[in-house]
């Protein structure tokens, strides 16, 4: 919970129903994170992906008809 | 929310909440207790507690069980929060610190001079959120909660050489006052006057009479600017 310095000797300290109901409206919290965080399966990974490769743009030149 | 106060007098330290608990998203509806004690006798200490509520009487009670409840000095109530900081760290050990509930605590009490001269009046201010290292205030007012209006307030009407029946009149209306200005705060005020013999708290009459005497200062003050 945010216990804010306001000045010296003073602190702002919300309710402690304003913090429980907005971490209940955030979508990265939830009920479980009051009973511990669950575990990652480790076996899911995402598979690293190669860099993109850059190619130098082509420029197609139109051929030059030159008309007699 | 909460408005709790402490202030160092000549003769002793004040300590002071309101008695309000809210309930609900202040955003939306909400609903109120007034039944909420936030200042505590502890040995010859006084507390004031701001925040999670059950949080801090549960740390309240875990000092009874343990025997930790009677300092009998300001140095040896820091230490029994030093042992808080242990217990919270089992009871919270499976949340993140971001989710753990958050108390702070106001303490006031005295140290004893190893040379016999006069005991000296000290503040701290304990927060759960670091492990309640002790933080010394210095010697201005120290104030939780909801503390704009007060700390402005105190700005403009505290002086160091206050004494201790001022300083309770000080504590009222800093209370007052931001209950007048946030419906958060309110219900009755409570306060304690702490010196080197021990605690004791002041009677609901003698608040009133404090109560009664700050709006006639009040009525007076608006004179100055409608006359």
């Amino acid at each position: 919970m945010n216990i804010t310095k306001i000045s010296d000797g003073a602190y702002f300290v919300p309710s402690y129903s304003m913090q429980t109901i907005t971490a209940g409206y955030d979508d990265s919290c939830s009920i479980a994170s009051f009973v511990g965080s669950e575990d990652k399966d480790e076996a899911v990974r995402a598979v690293p992906q190669a860099p993109p490769v850059r190619e130098l743009p082509r420029f197609e030149r139109t051929p030059h008809i030159v008309s007699a | 929310m909460t408005i709790a106060v402490a202030i160092k007098a000549t003769d002793a330290i004040i300590i002071a909440a309101d008695s309000r608990g809210t309930i609900g998203d202040p955003r939306g509806l909400t609903a109120v207790n007034d039944t909420q004690q936030k200042i505590f006798q502890f040995g010859k200490c006084g507390l004031a507690i701001a925040g999670a509520s059950e949080m801090a009487l549960a740390i309240l009670d875990e000092f009874t069980k343990q025997g930790l409840n009677n300092p009998q000095t300001v140095d040896e109530g820091v230490s029994a929060f030093a042992q808080a900081a242990l217990f919270c760290e089992v009871w919270y050990r499976g949340s993140p610190p971001g989710n753990r509930p958050g108390a702070l605590f106001i303490l006031g009490g005295y140290r004893p001079d190893p040379a016999g001269g006069p005991p000296a009046a000290l503040i701290f201010l304990l927060n759960s959120n670091s492990s309640f290292a002790p933080q010394l205030a210095n010697s201005y007012p120290m104030m939780a909660g909801v503390p704009q209006y007060a700390v402005y307030l105190s700005h403009r009407y505290y002086d160091p050489t206050i004494t201790g029946n001022n300083a309770a009149a000080l504590a009222e209306y800093l209370i007052s006052e931001t209950a007048s200005q946030d419906p958060k705060v309110g219900g009755a005020t409570r306060i304690a006057k702490v010196t080197a013999a021990g605690y004791r708290e002041l009677t609901d009459a003698a608040i009133k009479k404090l109560e009664i005497r700050n709006k006639s200062l009040n009525k007076k003050l608006k004179t100055f600017f409608t006359k």
